[in-house]
C-alpha cells in the first residue's frame, strides 16, 4: 500500500540504469548527458568504458568525477562496467602485464589412429601436445600463447569401432611413455590413441583471465574494482551501487559461434588445478575417461556420465571463482553485483561463449540478468530465423524462454529479491523506436523483467553508428522526449512490478543437464506453450534441491514449494537421458504426491544408477502440454477460449495485480477472463499514472486490446486510490464501437511544417496541404517532428474524440 | 496532441485516439498534432553493421482520414 501511495504521488523507487558510454566528449557534453538522462526520470547511470581511450587511467578518473559530481547533483546512482571492453574478462590487460602464469588454461585431447599388429611402435607424445602445422597456417604469424606449456594428463588407447565411436575397454598407456616418447607394442586391429593434455594453447584469448580459476580471477579485482574502491570507496553503498559483468563465459572458442556442446563439439575445454583436484576427487578415473569429453564410445552410459561430470564441475568452478567471488567482493564492499551471460542460441547450458549453466552463472549476482539486444525479440514476430550480426537463432527462444529463465532465477534464489535485469534495445537500429521499444518493455515487464539497463545513451556525434539507437544522440533524436515518457512508464510499473512475487501453477525443470548428454528439447518448446495459454511457470534447475533450506524447498501434498513459490506439478522437457539426482529427485515428486509430466516421451536411459524407475509419471505431448495441465485442474486466471497472442502476468504484493498485454501487430485480442481472487478491482494507467475502477461482473473482467494495448488490473485493498469517474474508454480500442457519435471528416486543409530534432520547437512557416500524404513521401530522408494544425468550428458538444487514420505505417483502431 | 494550446496528452502506441471533450468549445478550435519518427531516414548517410537501414522503414507522420467523433 505504501509502495502504490508513492508511485501514484510520483515518489516511486528508480529501476532504471542505462548504459552511459564514456568517451573523450568534453565536459559540457557529459554533464548534459546526464540532464538528459535524468530528465527521462532516470536516477542511474551504468558507467560504459569501451569507447573511452583512457580505462583506469587519470583520463577516466577525470570523467568519473564529472559524472558522481553530476549524480550527487541529481540524486543517481552510479553502477560500473567491470571492464575495459566486452566481455568481461581482459582484465584492463592485467593478465600479459604482471600475472601472466594466471592466463586462461584449457584440457585438450589430440590423437592418432592405427592398425596393428606392430611391435615397439613409438610415437612423439610432446609433439602430438602440440597444435597441428595446417595449409591454412602457411603465411600466417604463429601465435604463442602467454605460456607455452602442456602438461600430459593421459595417454590411452582403444579399439576404434567406427566413426569416432571407440571401445569400452580403455587401455592405460601413460606409464609407457618415457622422455616424451611412447613405446607400445600395438595389437591386432584398429586403435585410437588419444593424449590428453592440458595447455595454454589452442583456445581463444589466452591473455584473458581464466574464469574457473580463483587467482585469476582476482586479477579482474585487482585491475578494475579495486582502483574504483582506491578513488571512491566513501561512495561505495552510496552514490555508487555497484559492478556489471557484461558477456562473460568460458570463451574457449573464439567468436559467437553456437553448437558448443560438450561432446558435440571438438574444442580445448577450460581447464583450471581446482578444477583437476576436483575431478580427481569426483571422478576417479578421469583421465582414463578423458576422450569421451571428444569421442563417443561403446557403452553410452559411461560416455554420458563422464560428460555430465565435467560440465558438473566446470560450472560450478565458474559459479564459485567467477560469479561468486565478485559477488562477495561487492557483498563486502558495500555494493551489488549484476550483469549477464550470453544465452543467445541456446548456449546458456554449455562452453564456448556460454558459462556452463545459466543458474550457477547467475549464483553470484545480487539480481538475475539477461540481454535483448540486436533484434533478438521482435515485436509481432515470434517464430522467424534471426541473422544477427555474429550467427543465426531462433526467435522462439527470444520470446518464450529468455525473460522467463532469468525472472525463474530472479524467483528462486532469495538473494537476488525477486530483481530481474535486462540489457535492452541496444543494436536494435535507428528505425527501432520509442513504439517499438513500448511492445518490447511489456514483452519483458510481463514475463519478469523489473530492472532495466536501456543500451545506450552515446555522446558521440551524431550520427554514431556503434549499436544504435542512441535515446538523445546529442539532440538528435526526435523521440526523445517520447522516450522520456516510456521511461517514467517503466519506471512506475518496475515499482509496482518488485517487492512482491509471481505466481506460477507449474514448474519446468531447466533441461542445462540434459543439454550436457544429448541433443534435447530445448526450454522454448514447452515454455511457448505455457505462455501462450496463460499458464505460468518457474524454470527450476535441480540444484534447489541439493540446498534445500537455503531455497526453501518443500515437496508435499501435491505442492512444490521453492522460495515461497508453489507449483503444483514438474514439467519435464523430452530428454533421451536424465541423470540418478534428477531420477531421484522426481520419484520424490511422486511419493509427495507432485505430479511428474514428461513432454512427448519418458527418458529412454538414466545415467549413472542402476536403481532408479520412472514409474507412476504422466506423458503429454507437447501440443497438449497446456490442455493436459488444465486437465489435472490446476489454473490461475482463466481465460475463455484461446488467445495465444495475450499474453499474462500475475504478481502478488500488498495487492494482486493482473497485467494483459497484446502481442499481436495486427489483431485485436477479445476475451473474457476470470480473476480468482476477490477483492475491489481496479485499473492501472501506468503512463497515466492514476487508477480508475475497473469492469468486472462476477469476477469475469472484459479483455478487448488492440495491438500494441495492456491492461494492469490492481485487486484488493485500493481505498482511497481510485479515481473517479473512470474515463471513457475512447482513448482504446475497447471503446472503438461507441454508439451515437457524429462522425465529422477533417482530413482536409491542414497546415503542415516539419522540424528536425535539434530545430525544435522552432518550426519554418506552415505549408497547406489539401490531402494529407506521408511526409516521407515528399522528404525520404528527414527524421523529425512533424506538426500538423487546423482550426474547426465546433458546435456545443458533450464528448469530442479525435482520431486519425494513419499516425506511421499501421491503420488506428477506428 | 494540442487543442487550443493545451496539450491532450502524449501516445507511445497505437491506438492514436484522443478524448479531447474537455478541451473544446463552442466555436474555433485550434487542433494540433506533432508526429516525431526515429533517426533512421536522417542516419542513412553513414556506413556501419548498423546503416544505412535496411529493414524496411515505416512511412512519416499523420495521413489518411481524420475525423472527429462528436455528440
Amino acid at each position: 500500500m505504501a509502495d502504490l501511495k508513492k508511485i501514484l504521488a510520483g515518489e516511486g523507487e528508480n529501476y532504471i540504469l542505462p548504459f552511459l558510454w564514456l568517451r573523450d566528449q568534453s565536459e559540457e557534453v557529459l554533464r548534459t548527458e546526464m540532464e538528459k538522462i535524468a530528465g527521462c526520470g532516470i536516477r542511474a547511470v551504468c558507467l560504459e568504458s569501451r569507447p573511452h581511450p583512457d580505462f583506469g587511467g587519470p583520463g577516466w578518473w577525470h570523467d568519473f568525477d564529472i559524472v558522481l559530481d553530476e549524480a550527487k547533483k541529481r540524486g543517481m546512482k552510479i553502477w560500473i562496467l567491470d571492464d575495459a571492453h566486452f566481455p568481461t574478462g581482459q582484465a584492463n590487460g592485467l593478465i600479459p602485464a604482471k600475472y601472466p602464469e594466471r592466463a586462461r588454461k584449457y584440457a585438450m585431447m589430440q590423437y592418432t589412429d592405427c592398425v596393428g599388429p606392430v611391435v615397439c611402435a613409438s610415437l612423439d607424445i610432446s609433439l602430438m601436445m602440440t597444435k597441428q602445422f595446417t595449409w591454412m597456417d602457411f603465411g600466417k604469424p604463429s601465435n604463442k600463447p602467454l605460456i607455452d606449456k602442456q602438461e600430459l594428463i593421459s595417454v590411452t588407447a582403444a579399439r576404434l569401432i567406427e566413426g569416432d565411436v571407440i571401445d569400452s575397454e580403455i587401455l592405460d598407456l601413460t606409464d609407457k611413455v618415457k622422455d616424451g616418447w611412447l613405446i607400445w607394442d600395438i595389437p591386432e586391429g584398429v586403435w585410437r590413441i588419444c593424449i590428453s593434455f592440458t595447455t595454454y594453447d589452442f583456445g581463444s584469448n589466452n591473455e584473458y583471465i581464466n574464469y574457473v580459476d580463483q587467482a585469476s580471477v582476482a586479477a579482474l579485482i585487482e585491475a578494475v574494482y579495486e582502483p574504483h574502491y582506491d578513488h571512491y570507496g566513501d561512495e561505495f553503498g552510496k552514490t555508487i551501487a555497484g559492478f556489471f559483468s557484461d558477456e562473460p563465459g568460458f570463451y574457449n572458442v573464439g567468436g559467437y559461434q553456437p553448437g558448443n556442446a560438450i561432446g558435440r563439439r571438438k574444442m580445448p575445454l577450460p581447464w583450471g588445478d581446482e578444477l583437476e583436484t576436483l575431478m580427481e576427487r569426483k571422478n576417479p578415473g578421469w583421465k582414463q575417461k578423458f576422450p569421451y569429453l571428444w569421442l563417443d564410445g561403446s557403452d553410452r552410459g559411461v560416455v554420458l556420465e563422464n560428460r555430465y561430470r565435467y560440465m558438473d564441475l566446470v560450472s560450478q568452478m565458474y559459479s564459485k571463482n567467477f560469479s561468486c567471488q565478485l559477488g562477495e567482493w561487492c557483498s563486502a564492499h558495500g555494493v551489488e553485483y549484476i550483469g549477464h551471460v550470453i544465452e543467445d542460441f541456446d548456449e546458456h547450458s554449455r562452453l564456448g561463449m556460454g558459462s556452463g549453466h545459466y543458474f550457477r552463472a547467475m549464483k553470484g549476482q545480487h539480481m538475475a540478468g539477461i540481454d535483448d539486444i540486436g533484434g533478438q525479440i521482435i515485436p509481432g514476430n515470434p517464430y522467424g530465423m534471426r541473422h544477427g550480426v555474429t550467427s543465426d537463432s531462433q526467435g522462439q527462444f527470444y520470446h518464450f524462454a529468455l525473460a522467463k529463465m532469468g525472472a525463474s532465477a530472479a524467483a528462486v534464489d532469495p538473494a537476488k529479491q525477486g530483481r530481474l535485469m535486462c540489457e535492452a534495445y541496444g543494436a536494435y537500429g535507428w528505425n527501432f523506436g520509442v513504439k517499438s521499444m513500448k511492445w518490447l518493455t511489456d514483452f519483458l515487464l510481463f514475463q519478469g523483467v523489473n530492472y532495466l539497463v536501456p543500451h545506450a545513451f552515446s555522446m558521440a556525434d551524431y550520427p554514431d553508428m556503434d549499436c544504435p539507437p542512441h535515446f538523445y544522440a546529442r539532440g538528435n533524436h526526435p523521440q526523445y522526449p517520447y522516450f522520456a515518457e516510456l521511461m517514467k512508464y517503466t519506471n512506475r510499473m518496475c515499482n509496482l512490478l518488485n517487492g512482491g512475487r509471481n505466481v506460477p501453477q507449474v514448474a519446468l525443470l531447466y533441461p542445462g543437464e540434459h543439454d550436457w548428454m544429448n541433443e534435447c528439447m530445448k526450454l522454448q518448446a514447452p515454455a511457448q506453450q505455457l505462455i501462450q495459454r496463460q499458464i505460468d511457470f518457474e524454470i527450476i534447475p535441480l540444484d534447489v534441491f541439493d540446498d534445500r533450506e537455503y531455497y526453501g524447498v518443500q515437496m508435499e501434498d501435491g505442492i512444490l514449494t521453492v522460495n515461497g513459490r508453489t507449483m503444483k506439478a514438474i514439467v519435464v522437457p523430452q530428454t533421451s537421458y536424465i541423470e540418478a539426482k534428477e531420477a531421484a529427485v522426481l520419484r520424490e515428486a511422486r511419493e509427495a504426491r507432485v505430479p511428474v509430466i514428461f513432454v512427448n516421451s519418458i527418458p529412454e536411459e538414466i545415467i549413472g544408477s542402476s536403481e532408479e524407475k520412472l514409474e507412476g509419471v504422466h506423458v503429454a505431448a507437447l501440443f497438449d502440454l497446456a490442455d493436459f495441465i488444465h486437465g489435472l485442474g490446476i489454473y490461475d486466471l482463466k481465460v475463455e477460449g484461446k488467445a495465444e497472442n495475450l499474453l499474462t502476468y500475475h504478481y502478488s504484493r500488498e495487492q494482486e495485480i493482473y497485467c494483459f498485454f497484446n502481442t499481436d501487430l495486427s489483431k485485436t485480442v477479445d476475451v473474457e477472463a476470470t480473476i480468482p481472487v476477490p477483492g475491489d478491482m481496479a485499473e492501472y494507467d501506468a503512463l497515466d499514472n492514476c487508477l480508475y475502477p475497473a469492469v468486472c461482473r462476477d469476477g469475469k473482467v472484459k479483455v478487448k486490446l488492440a495491438p500494441y494495448e495492456s491492461k494492469i488490473l490492481l485487486v484488493g485493498n485500493l481505498d482511497g486510490f481510485v479515481k473517479e469517474p473512470a474515463p471513457a474508454d475512447v482513448n482504446t480500442c475497447a471503446g472503438a464501437e461507441e454508439p451515437d457519435f457524429t462522425v465529422w471528416d477533417i482530413s482536409k486543409g491542414w497546415n503542415v511544417s516539419k522540424a528536425a530534432a535539434v530545430q525544435y520547437p522552432d518550426f519554418p512557416e506552415a505549408e497547406q496541404m489539401d490531402t494529407l500524404i506521408p511526409i516521407s513521401a515528399v522528404s525520404p530522408e528527414f527524421s523529425g517532428v512533424m506538426r500538423y494544425e487546423k482550426t474547426v468550428s465546433l458546435p456545443g458538444i458533450s464528448q469530442c474524440i479525435f482520431r486519425p487514420e494513419y499516425v506511421y505505417g499501421r491503420r488506428n483502431c477506428m | 496532441m494540442y487543442v487550443n494550446g493545451i496539450s491532450a496528452g502524449k501516445k507511445l502506441t497505437p491506438s492514436y485516439r484522443w478524448d479531447i471533450s474537455k478541451l473544446c468549445r463552442e466555436g474555433d478550435n485550434t487542433i494540433l498534432v506533432e508526429v516525431a519518427n526515429t533517426p533512421a531516414r536522417d542516419a542513412r548517410k553513414a556506413f556501419s553493421p548498423f546503416g544505412p537501414e535496411r529493414e524496411v522503414m515505416e512511412p512519416a507522420g499523420m495521413f489518411g482520414t481524420i475525423e472527429l467523433l462528436i455528440k
